[in-house]
């Protein structure tokens, strides 16, 4: 659960700074959710059965900005009670580079949500190759994920790993399988059951 | 904005967060579960992708009745060759597919039905298909069949390649879509969805006809789910129960996503032929502003008429093909080529950029004593028009006609002449207007001038509000004529006449337009200024508007306070009850300084007002229209959010 919501804190940071908040408070406001999350237990109880957890997280956050508004006091800073280390300046960073000007803060988080799983599921991807003792490889061919460069550089890969083309080839294969499997598989964990999976996926691929 | 780079598969624009410059677009795609392809596993896609067409030299053997002249492009779908058939002598395009879909079971028989379908197509804006078939290839096809098409080859460019270059206009652009219109229809007529419309399939010959490619091609190659990959090759192959194999065959599948109708990728089996509309708005869109309607979640594009100077009632049409749910869309494409056509034939720049020149005039033809008043005016002025398709007035050419007639008439008048002469003129004249107006009202209408055709003009550069101009005019109509009114009396009461006095009547007649005036210029004065925000920068000349609809009841408003302030404090200010004992000039002195007390007084209270009231109006007018309430509020302030509930979609 805690590895869940280190994956998906960005968009929750970017909803709640494009509702208006500074950098500092956005992240008070990130942080005290969580630990109120947490802290209530709130995400075991969830049943799941009804819904997709992204829409849940989002609504979770948007009533406890409010209360936290309305109690008009800052959220937890960090500091001491930091729960989950969270990269406040990365955060920042990447929230002024987005093309966010025009999008409403709902809109903002789905956006963030879709490429937040797509890092997440090449991070797994990355560990796995990791844990078997072929970074070097994931390294060279992490690139070649997305379809973008087809084949051209397989003969460069190989002088580089040391392998034959056609050896290659094939791990790139592998890998592109593999990662399919892991995407599925990540977006079953926010969704009710195996077959809301392809929907999932369209509806995110909208929202880039 | 920062430029952001493409991905170079699909086009989607790449954001930075994506670690390693990934495209996410096509990183989701391969998601999918209904990426289905004709390859029955991924290593033959890998051939695929790979795969070098064959050279002249290797096709040539396997048809020898064709002369084989040279490869002119090769995409996901094939390669094409340029050949002239020796029989015919004539010129062939020779398509051929890529091996390795050939190796699945059940192509052979999908390929004879849908090619045969395929080329029952005869349409002059459709590729004809001449003939198609397998030929064993031995090596080239490693051991299997090489499947062809035979097709009509097509001397020109592609859109794509115009669109590179970009010389497409958007009066070209119009003169293209009904074509493909009229092609598309006829295809759904005999139940043919293309499902793979862009630019790359639309060819235009060396005589400027429209030629469309691969009818139907995408559905062959294997784009539908169903029956497409044998379920236990698959599953052998990538481990999952029932799955089909899933490939990195992108560029066959998905075509280019930047064209294909939102549920041709979400939901692939319930394609029919609106999405071939949807296609279509978006190859239209960018032929004529030259770029993509921005993807992603659709609503963000700008109307065309914004980019570029069309008729802004092509927004609708390609708004509507663009619509997300197929329903909503043009339900026929000939709906769609009715909407362009009449669009172009009722505007009067052909909706698009440059001006033809202007057709014939029907004017009145004033043959009569005044003949050199026509000469004089070289430029003809239409009383009688077309607008809209249909024949209607022209209302400033009246105008101008009447003013004319009433200058006759005035000058007559003060040269002296007796009433009767004018009564006559003013028949005669009346009787020309009428003549005249019938006479144009039974030409044949293309004869007619063009009026514009509708409130909204048709090129995009801003313009003043006219409504704004009339009710400033208006206004000063009332002031005219109230002092013509104030002269007018002065003068009749003061002389005698012979017969109706023209002064009186033409005083009259203006003051009763300048005692509309009020209510006139207030009318143009609000109805200009609920233009000028609804047209969104079309039309400017808001202060001028305002100016209008303030002015009168600014002015009722303060006369009644002056008259109010003088009736009331006149009194307060009255100092002739103290000072009764002092003689007659203090008294007028007293008057006067009571007066000015007055006056001030009532500076005091108008002048604040009307700042005031200016202010509100002018931030009122403003804002922008159609801006809600939530949009004002401070951006700290949230809505109020739902009860929490997981089950939100």
């Amino acid at each position: 659960m805690e590895e869940l919501i280190r994956a998906y804190w960005f968009p929750l940071y970017a909803f709640v700074r494009r509702q208006g908040n500074s950098p500092q408070q956005a992240e008070d406001l990130t942080q005290g959710f969580f630990t109120h999350l947490l802290e209530n237990k709130g995400l075991t109880t969830v049943d799941r059965s009804k819904g997709k957890f992204r829409s849940f997280l989002l609504a979770a956050l948007k009533n406890f900005a409010a209360d936290q508004r309305d109690k008009a006091h800052a959220a937890k800073r960090g500091g001491n009670r930091q729960v989950i280390s969270l990269d406040a300046i990365e955060a920042e960073v990447h929230y002024a580079k987005e093309l966010a000007d025009t999008m409403t803060p709902e809109r903002l988080f789905e956006r963030s949500w879709a490429i937040a799983v797509l890092n997440q599921v090449v991070l797994r991807l990355e560990r796995e190759y990791v844990e078997r003792g072929k970074s070097a490889a994931f390294q060279a061919l992490r690139h070649l994920l997305d379809g973008q460069a087809d084949g051209q550089f397989h003969a460069e890969i190989a002088g580089q790993l040391g392998m034959t083309e056609g050896a290659v080839r094939v791990m790139a294969h592998r890998m592109r399988r593999r990662y399919r499997e892991l995407l599925r598989d990540e977006i079953m964990q926010t969704v009710a059951d195996a077959e809301l999976v392809d929907d999932e996926i369209r509806y995110l691929l909208q929202c880039l | 904005m920062t430029e952001q780079e493409k991905c170079t598969k699909c086009g989607s624009p790449l954001p930075s967060s994506v670690r390693g410059g990934l495209c996410p677009a096509c990183l989701f795609n391969r998601g999918l579960e209904t990426n289905t392809v004709g390859y029955t596993d991924d290593a033959q896609a890998e051939a695929a992708k790979r795969w070098t067409p064959p050279t002249v030299e290797q096709l040539a053997p396997l048809f020898p009745e064709l002369d084989i002249l040279e490869l002119i492009g090769r995409g996901g779908m094939g390669a094409v060759y340029k050949a002239c058939e020796k029989q015919l002598d004539r010129l062939v395009a020779l398509k051929i597919l890529p091996p390795e879909i050939g190796r699945e079971e059940a192509f052979a028989q999908r390929f004879a039905r849908e090619a045969q379908a395929m080329a029952k197509l005869g349409h002059t804006n459709i590729v004809t298909i001449h003939s198609f078939g397998q030929r064993s290839a031995g090596e080239l096809a490693a051991g299997g069949d090489l499947y062809f098409f035979i097709m009509e080859y097509v001397d020109g460019l592609s859109l794509r390649q115009l669109l590179d270059a970009g010389t497409v206009s958007p009066k070209e652009a119009l003169a293209i879509v009904p074509r493909i219109c009229d092609a598309l229809q006829y295809a759904h007529d005999r139940g043919i969805v293309h499902r793979d419309i862009k630019p790359e399939n639309i060819l235009l010959n060396r005589q400027g006809q429209v030629k469309i490619a691969d009818f139907g091609l995408a559905k062959l190659v294997g784009l539908s789910a169903a029956g497409a990959a044998s379920p236990t090759a698959a599953s052998a192959e990538t481990g999952s129960p029932g799955a089909p194999g899933v490939t990195q065959a992108g560029e066959n599948v998905m075509g280019t996503p930047q064209y294909m109708a939102p549920e041709q990728i979400e939901r692939p089996r319930a394609v029919d032929h609106r999405a071939d509309i949807y296609s279509l708005g978006v190859v239209f869109y960018q032929m004529l502003t030259g770029e993509l309607p921005k993807g992603g979640s659709g609503k963000e594009f700008e109307p065309p008429s914004r980019k570029v100077l069309i008729d802004v009632r092509l927004d609708e049409v390609v708004l509507r093909a663009l619509e997300r749910e197929p329903a909503r869309r043009y339900q026929q494409v000939s709906e769609l080529r009715t909407q362009v056509e009449t669009i172009v034939g009722t505007s009067p720049e052909g909706a698009a950029g440059d001006n033809p020149p202007r057709k014939g005039v029907a004017d009145i033809d004033v043959d009569l004593q005044w003949n050199t008043w026509r000469k004089r005016w070289h430029k003809r002025i239409p009383i009688v028009g077309v607008r809209d398709g249909k024949r209607g007035i022209h209302w400033p050419g009246l105008l101008m006609w009447l003013i004319f007639a009433g200058i006759v008439l005035g000058v007559m008048g003060i040269a002296g002449a007796n009433w009767q002469a004018v009564a006559v003129i003013g028949l005669a004249l009346a009787g020309v207007l009428a003549l005249g107006i019938l006479r144009a009202w039974a030409m044949p209408i293309d004869q007619l001038t063009q009026l514009e055709s509708s409130p909204i003009r048709d090129d995009a550069s801003p313009r003043m509000s006219r409504l704004a101009v009339i009710g400033a005019l208006w206004a000063q109509f009332a002031f005219i004529a109230f002092v013509l009114m104030f002269m007018g009396y002065t003068i009749a009461a003061g002389q005698y006449h012979q017969g109706p006095d023209f002064f009186q009547m033409l005083a009259v007649l203006l003051g009763g337009i300048g005692l509309t005036a009020p209510f006139g210029t207030t009318i143009c004065g609000a109805v200009g200024i609920a233009q000028i925000r609804h047209s969104a920068g079309r039309i400017y000349g808001l202060g001028l508007a305002l100016f209008d609809a303030l002015l009168f009841p600014l002015l009722i408003l303060d006369g009644l306070i002056s008259a109010g302030c003088y009736l009331g404090l006149h009194e307060v200010f009255d100092y002739r009850g103290p000072i009764q004992t002092v003689g007659a000039g203090t008294m007028q002195a007293v008057r006067h300084l009571s007066d000015t007390w007055v006056a001030l007084v009532v500076l005091a209270i108008v002048i604040p007002l009307n700042w005031f009231v200016i202010r509100r109006a002018w931030r009122a007018a403003k804002r922008p229209a159609g801006q809600t309430a939530d949009q004002r509020m401070p951006p700290n302030t949230a809505p109020q959010s739902p009860t929490l509930s997981p089950a939100d979609g």
